[in-house]
């Protein structure tokens, strides 16, 4: 039976359950993740009577999140996304300053050592200008050193980071898992939604959005999949896989992502995208080994360069100058699981050949097959592969030795390692070859007017290199060599004998000679100093397009010009995250003068209640007086 | 629309978290008066800048190189200008000798004054630069190049010229080798040389003779023999009749485009050579001017061959002045092509800074007006923030 005293309880209990839920919405105003809740009421069935439905009274229905499933997706993935670039930016942002530097970077270093080996060139019989040139190349593999050693020390940075968040991943997969299990069992016991629990759940999954990009599937409506990478599942139900990091299988010190679980062990290192663990992946991947590579072959294209002038000139003692810096090898590292004895020498020839990019060669049955890591493309080999003859594609050599298996796979590496062994090998100034081993000149009572350049080495090995050679011109257009043979002679036409070059040009009289003699004691001779001066800015790489002054120029403004594209990805990814986030915020948060106003409402409706209940008794006693 | 009261509070914040943000980059670039701070800033600017200052160093160097190339040039021409004036000296003491009237006594005074002029050019034929390096000795820059051995000087330096850079496609030789300045001297009148045979019997002087048709004259060896003491024939050095003719003294003796003059009395069988110009060291002419004037003039063909001698001797000089003085504008060419090169390179310089400062520099005008611009912007944003957050329907209840 309806009545003024059940009907006022009711609303009585009710606006309390409404206070409750306002006040814990006030409390939770500030809690990250907190979704408001809101008490829903619901009228009373009515009773029938013959004269009408009366009411009687208020229940609450349940109490609800006010919880807006798109936004909160939306906010989750473009945490993914901005989380990712973040990571890459910050870490991009470093190799940048450490290439910002122009005082002490790469070019200027480079342009110092240019500018030792011109002081050589001007006064090749200077000692200290020798001393100051030695000091500038270790100057320059110094710095070549120190930008590797960062870019190093990042890539062991990186790895360190990788595991820490694959740690926190794991966590946070466990800990959904576990508030799966409990929800589940919450909802089974009330048939009501454990709200601050889903909250809870909610904060964990955008956690573990921040570390890398998720798929969540609901079941049941209350319990929620999550799936990493393409469709591995990372929790199911009430159980969660793990993440773990297991070294490549072609080089130790680097990690591969692999998901430990009951289906097995799954590598998905190329799979997981966005969050900081898809910004690291993502920084080794197209940055750091872009970046060191690039580094890498303009080390090799210095060295190498400067090695092979150095070897055609001689010194101040008048001895075959050497090589002047000792390179780092090709980086060569079988695949872990290769069956065959087959191990590989490699080489690095035509030096400008080279490119900034990693290899994978295979032994497919036939033959071999080499890979590029950066664009995947097949690139075509030539050779056997044997000493003799060996297998030749972008500027390496490749001999094999022993037997391959099939499908036995060799990572290259051409340039990475060489800076790990770049050193410069003079400590003596006067080994310095400033000089050229041989000089040309025109002999004395010449009557013709033909001149000869002074002679360049073109092959430093050559046994017969510093015999002295007469050229005595028969004619004006043959000449003899050391009084035997008939040549014919064109003007301006290189003259190659012995290992060296010269050219004569113009007129020769019959009877003109040349001479072209051992140059031990030209101490002040500075033609070797020159050319090595030059070829620091000889167009050496890309089919002769880039010097290596333009590749350092080069590698500069490409890590600052990818430094920048990430920043600009980062910061719109930042104010569309920002947007998703005021987006859920304003859906789903607290508003305290809202707050303020349930109240004040809730306050007034039980104050309101209240008085039903004492009217209800004001009422009883009325009735109580009337039969008194 | 509903706003959520963490909203509010996050958005003002984030909002002056970026102003600020922009704030400090801003005061950093005023500070530091860089605009392209790393490459990211502006890669193609920082590539730009990168290759600007490049340059500029690779300029200072080509400096330094103009330099040492000035201070080695000046000091070449310097010991050209000094040996020049020696040998013009010597020229005079020559034509002093050669008067007639002056006796062997006066001569071999004359001949001593010439020996010390004449170790006075081989000293300055081996002066040294500030670096302690011969000047004229080619490569073989710390052998010293002129050295007198008991059959005269000896050159033991080489022929090569050193090359030094004076900007990015500019080599200019930084001097020249001692065979060039002191030894590859043109012989004679620099087509032909003459001279009296030693055996002669007469009297006959032979000038050094000129070059009438270069076209017509054949480099070969020719003797002009007296087959009587007024007829000649010159014949070739396969012993081919060119031409004869009838002798009278002082009168040109012309052939294949050349003339010579032989004066005096030569007697029948008398020789005179004339020979295709080779080179000549300065030190053997020298030497051989010595000996010459020392030379005993009793006989008279002693004293005609005393005439030829000193004619010809008289006429290497002034050949090897010629060739000092050629060897000097040389110099002079190689200072004023490192001084345009200086001129030229300043102006790049010049320009190159402005570029790299337009690319690097901060333009202070605009770079504060941003920065009170931005400063404005935060504190409307502070202020709005602290009256906006201090709203609350809890404070009306």
């Amino acid at each position: 039976m309806p009545d003024v005293l059940s009907t006022g309880l009711s609303a009585l209990l009710a606006f309390q359950r409404a206070l409750d839920t306002t006040s814990h919405n006030i409390a939770n105003a500030n809690s990250p993740g907190y979704v408001r809740q809101r008490t829903e009421f619901g009228a009373r069935e009515p009773q029938a009577f013959g004269n009408g439905w009366v009411g009687r009274g208020v229940d609450v229905l349940t109490i609800t999140r006010q919880y807006d499933q798109f936004l909160v997706e939306q906010a989750r993935g473009s945490a993914s996304s901005s989380a990712s670039l973040e990571t890459f930016a910050a870490l991009a942002e470093r190799v940048n300053n450490l290439f910002g530097d122009s005082g002490n970077g790469l070019a200027a270093t480079m342009q110092r050592l240019q500018s030792a080996l011109q002081g050589v060139a001007t006064e090749p019989t200077s000692i200290p200008a020798r001393q100051v040139l030695i000091g500038e190349a270790r100057g320059v593999v110094d710095r070549f050193a120190f930008f590797d050693g960062r870019l190093r020390a990042l890539e062991t940075e990186t790895e360190l980071r990788l595991d820490v968040e694959i740690d926190e991943v794991n966590g946070l997969a466990a800990g959904i898992a576990r508030l799966n299990r409990e929800i589940a069992t919450g909802f089974a016991a009330t048939g009501q939604p454990p709200n601050d629990l889903l909250d809870e759940r909610d904060r964990l999954l955008d956690r573990l959005a921040t570390r890398l990009h998720v798929t969540l599937v609901p079941q049941d409506g209350m319990v929620v999949n999550v799936f990493v990478g393409r469709g591995q599942a990372l929790v199911l139900n009430q159980g969660a896989a793990r993440l773990e990091t297991r070294p490549d299988g072609f080089d130790a010190t680097r990690s591969n992502v692999v998901l430990v679980s009951d289906q097995g062990v799954a590598d998905v290192t190329a799979a997981v995208t966005g969050g900081s663990i898809g910004g690291l992946l993502d920084f080794r991947r197209e940055f750091l080994d872009a970046t060191r590579n690039a580094l890498g072959r303009i080390a090799v294209g210095v060295a190498e360069s400067l090695n092979a002038q150095h070897r055609a000139g001689q010194d101040l003692v008048g001895d075959a100058g050497g090589d002047l810096f000792r390179i780092g090898p090709v980086g060569v590292s079988p695949n872990g699981a290769n069956a065959g004895s087959a191990t590989l020498a490699v080489g690095r020839s035509p030096v400008s050949a080279l490119t900034g990019a990693d290899y994978e060669l295979e032994f497919g049955g036939g033959g071999w097959s080499l890979r590029r890591f950066d664009t995947g493309a097949t690139v075509s080999l030539s050779g056997a592969g044997t000493l003799g003859d060996p297998l030749r594609a972008d500027g390496l050599e490749i001999v094999v030795n022993g037997t391959a298996a099939i499908g036995d796979r060799f990572l290259i590496r051409p340039t990475r390692e060489a800076i790990a062994g770049l050193a410069f090998t003079i400590a003596d100034p006067t080994r310095i070859a400033a000089g050229v081993p041989i000089r040309a000149e025109a002999l004395a009572g010449n009557s013709g007017a033909a001149t000869t350049t002074s002679g360049e080495v073109i092959d430093p090995d050559h046994p017969q290199l510093r015999a002295t050679v007469d050229i005595e011109f028969l004619t004006p257009t043959t000449y003899s060599v050391n009084g035997s043979g008939s040549f014919g002679f064109t003007s301006g036409a290189p003259i190659e004998i012995n290992g060296w070059r010269i050219v004569i040009s113009g007129n020769p009289a019959p009877g003109d000679r040349f001479r072209v003699a051992d140059n031990a004691t030209g101490v002040g001779d500075n033609r070797n100093a020159l050319a090595l001066a030059g070829s620091l800015g000889r167009k050496l790489f890309d089919s002769g397009a880039v010097s290596l002054n333009g590749a350092v120029a080069r590698l500069t403004s490409d890590v600052g010009s990818m430094t920048k594209r990430t920043q600009m990805s980062r910061d719109a990814e930042q104010l569309v995250y920002a947007e998703a986030l005021k987006a859920r915020e304003n859906a789903n948060g607290v508003n305290l003068d809202e707050e303020a106003a349930n109240l004040l409402r809730y306050q007034q409706a039980y104050q309101a209640a209240a008085q039903l209940v004492r009217i209800a008794g004001q009422m009883f006693d009325t009735l109580l007086d009337a039969t008194r | 629309m509903r706003v959520a009261t963490s909203t509010i509070q996050q958005a003002a914040l984030s909002g002056m978290l970026r102003q600020q943000a922009m704030l400090a980059r801003t005061q950093n670039e005023v500070a530091s008066g860089r605009r392209v701070q790393a490459p990211a800033d502006d890669p193609v600017a920082a590539a730009r800048i990168a290759e600007l200052e490049r340059m500029l160093a690779e300029n200072g160097r080509y400096a330094a190189n103009a330099d040492a190339l000035t201070n080695r040039l000046s000091y070449a021409e310097r010991a050209i200008a000094d040996a020049s004036l020696a040998l013009q000296r010597l020229q005079e003491l020559a034509l002093q000798a050669n008067n007639g009237i002056v006796d062997i006594n006066a001569r071999r005074m004359i001949a001593a004054e010439m020996r010390t002029r004449a170790a006075e050019i081989v000293d300055i034929a081996n002066r040294q630069d500030v670096n302690g390096e011969y000047l004229f000795a080619g490569f073989r820059s710390s052998t010293r190049p002129f050295e007198r051995t008991p059959t005269g000087v000896e050159f033991r330096g080489d022929a090569a010229n050193r090359y030094v850079q004076a900007d990015v496609a500019q080599f200019i030789s930084h001097g020249h080798s001692g065979a060039e300045v002191f030894v590859e001297i043109p012989a004679g009148n620099g087509t032909f040389t003459t001279a009296v045979a030693g055996a002669n019997a007469g009297t006959g002087i032979v000038d050094p003779g000129s070059l009438l048709d270069p076209g017509a004259w054949i480099a070969d060896d020719y003797d002009i023999v007296f087959t009587t003491p007024s007829t000649y024939e010159i014949r070739d050095s396969a012993n081919a009749l060119v031409q004869t003719g009838t002798f009278q003294s002082d009168a040109e003796i012309a052939f294949r485009g050349i003339s010579v003059r032989i004066s005096g009395a030569p007697a029948t069988g008398d020789r005179f050579e004339v020979r295709p110009a080779g080179t000549r060291d300065l030190f053997a002419a020298l030497d051989e001017l010595i000996a010459t004037v020392e030379s005993a003039t009793v006989t008279a063909p002693e004293r005609a061959r005393f005439g030829s001698q000193m004619a010809a001797s008289i006429a290497q000089i002034g050949v090897s002045l010629d060739h000092l003085a050629k060897i000097r504008a040389e110099v002079g060419a190689r200072l004023n092509a490192v001084e345009t090169s200086n001129t030229a390179r300043q102006d790049l310089e010049v320009e190159a800074r402005a570029v790299l400062s337009s690319l690097r520099d901060v333009d202070y005008a605009e770079a504060i007006t941003r920065m009170n611009q931005q400063l404005v912007g935060l504190q409307a944003a502070q202020q709005s923030y602290a009256r906006i957050a201090r709203l609350s329907l809890f404070d009306y209840l």
